[in-house]
């Protein structure tokens, strides 16, 4: 006996039915940091767009594949520099000549203050993503809705390009600022850039985790991939107005009401089947 | 491939939920199934009035009658072994058959009781099986209508009348189907903007269509 209802979407109007749940525009988020000798502010902002559907049988499950997300990852590193470089002074001794009156003649020396910087970072993004979905029937007043839930393990986005990008930025902002010293030969000022590169190397690699959960965040928290709610696929509701009244109390709605919702994957299809009272 | 066979999706109703559909039908709209005329007795409820039959020579304002049509069943191709189509009757591909019965009751004669007065009924039932095939209003437009008539009738135990009452009774049938037409497109319950690309087709015992998701 053939279910009173069936609908089926194949894998293609599945992906046509995703591409209608992606956020228009960009999407964002900001967050901050602070560690003993560095503080950080960052956002992420991202467009998403793109993507297909993959069904899996076997496992109930939906996969969104390679999803598109680009944008930019920004931030603002700030530490006080006095805190991670040595005390300098150039030339490293004075040499000094007595003189007339119990005076002395020194060469001169310059001992320079270090600043608190903030060094600007902006990393840009262009990654796929994937993410797997379970599929759920809830009801909800008036409607049956078929709900993805996110399996959040299932999101994978490597991070590693992105110390590399920090630390290089990093790199880029302090090199000028030691060239300004005067009198500063480029061997002390590499010397200087390698210690302050040195000290920010875990915190650098702890941005970019921290950028790429921020990431992570957005996109699951996003109203596409939302795992507390769940994203509503298809709704139903459970009364189908077959004939609408013509507006005379003699000729009202006719309708069938649903009873019941199932859904399962199939033969690489999406099908739900419904119970008619 | 499965269901949706090469389009975005698919649809379909059971004979069940059809003959659903047409019990709410009733329920909602006892006129489509009820004709009277003159003043009938209160156990008919909501009806359709229609003139008297007006015979000649007969004096008066003439025949008072009612017309109940039975709730109709219907099976869907290739059928559920429920129904069972007298011959020459048979159900096809594409092809839906339905079971109904007319019930006409005529006044004969009206006598006083109490202070009211009260038709003398004399009544008779036919019973009715036809086939009959989906029709669409225009099926290159995104809106297809389900319509159906009734091509093939028959009737049982009115003797020579057969033939006559086998074309009123189709009139009848297909009036009553004609009130049923439903866009194809509902069939995907609201849950997907559907336009109908192939069906809809009788088979399974279903009403099928297949559609792109716009």
């Amino acid at each position: 006996m053939p279910s009173d209802a069936t609908v089926a979407v194949s894998q293609d109007g599945l992906t046509t039915l995703l591409h209608g749940l992606l956020p228009n525009g960009p999407i964002s988020k900001s967050s901050e940091v602070e560690w003993e000798l560095f503080s950080a502010s960052y956002d992420v902002s991202i467009a998403v767009s793109g993507g297909s559907i993959q069904l899996n049988d076997l496992a109930q499950v939906i996969r969104f594949l390679d999803i598109n997300v680009a944008g930019h990852a920004h931030a603002e590193a700030a530490c006080d520099l006095g805190k991670i470089l040595p005390h300098l002074c150039i030339p490293p001794v004075q040499i000094c000549t007595p003189g007339f009156f119990g005076r002395k003649f020194c060469t001169p020396q310059y001992c320079p203050t270090w600043p608190s910087v903030s060094i600007p970072i902006t990393i840009p993004l262009d990654i796929n993503v994937s993410a797997d979905f379970n599929l759920n029937v809830v009801e909800d007043g008036s409607n049956f809705n078929i709900v993805l839930g996110v399996i959040p393990s299932s999101l994978v986005i490597d991070a590693t390009p992105m110390a590399g990008l920090i630390l290089q930025a990093v790199k880029d902002y302090l090199h000028p600022i030691f060239a300004e010293i005067p009198h500063i030969i480029s061997k002390v000022i590499d010397d200087l850039v390698h210690t302050a590169i040195s000290a920010f190397d875990d915190a650098a690699k702890n941005l970019a985790i921290l950028i790429r959960t921020l990431l992570h965040d957005l996109i699951l928290g996003s109203d596409l991939l939302a795992p507390s709610a769940g994203i509503t696929l298809l709704s139903f509701s459970k009364t189908q107005v077959l004939i609408p009244s013509d507006g005379t109390p003699a000729n009202p709605d006719v309708s069938i009401t649903l009873t019941k919702l199932k859904v399962n994957i199939a033969d690489g299809e999406l099908v739900a089947t419904a119970d008619i009272a | 491939m499965g269901l949706t066979n090469g389009h975005a999706a698919f649809a379909s109703l059971s004979a069940s939920a059809i003959n659903r559909f047409i019990y709410n039908l009733a329920k909602a709209r006892p006129r489509y199934f009820r004709f009277a005329s003159g003043s009938p007795p209160s156990y008919l409820g909501p009806f359709e009035h229609v003139p008297a039959l007006h015979l000649p020579g007969a004096s008066g304002g003439g025949v008072d009658y009612i017309l109940e049509i039975t709730l109709p069943q219907l099976d869907l191709y290739p059928g559920s072994g429920s129904q069972q189509l007298p011959a020459p009757l048979t159900l096809g591909p594409n092809q839906f058959s339905i079971t109904t019965g007319l019930t006409i009751c005529i006044a004969k004669d009206y006598k006083i009781v109490g202070h009211k007065v009260v038709p003398v009924e004399d009544c008779a039932t036919l019973n009715i099986w036809a086939v009959g095939e989906l029709s669409t209003s225009d099926p290159h437009n995104v809106q297809l209508d389900l319509g159906a008539h009734a091509d093939n009738i028959i009737l049982k135990n009115v003797g020579d009348l057969e033939s006559i009452g086998e074309n009123l009774s189709l009139i009848l049938v297909n009036a009553l189907l004609q009130k049923m037409t439903y866009p194809v497109k509902k069939q995907a319950l609201g849950a997907l903007t559907f336009s109908v690309a192939d069906g809809p087709r009788i088979e399974d015992q279903q009403i099928k269509a297949w559609g792109d998701l716009s």
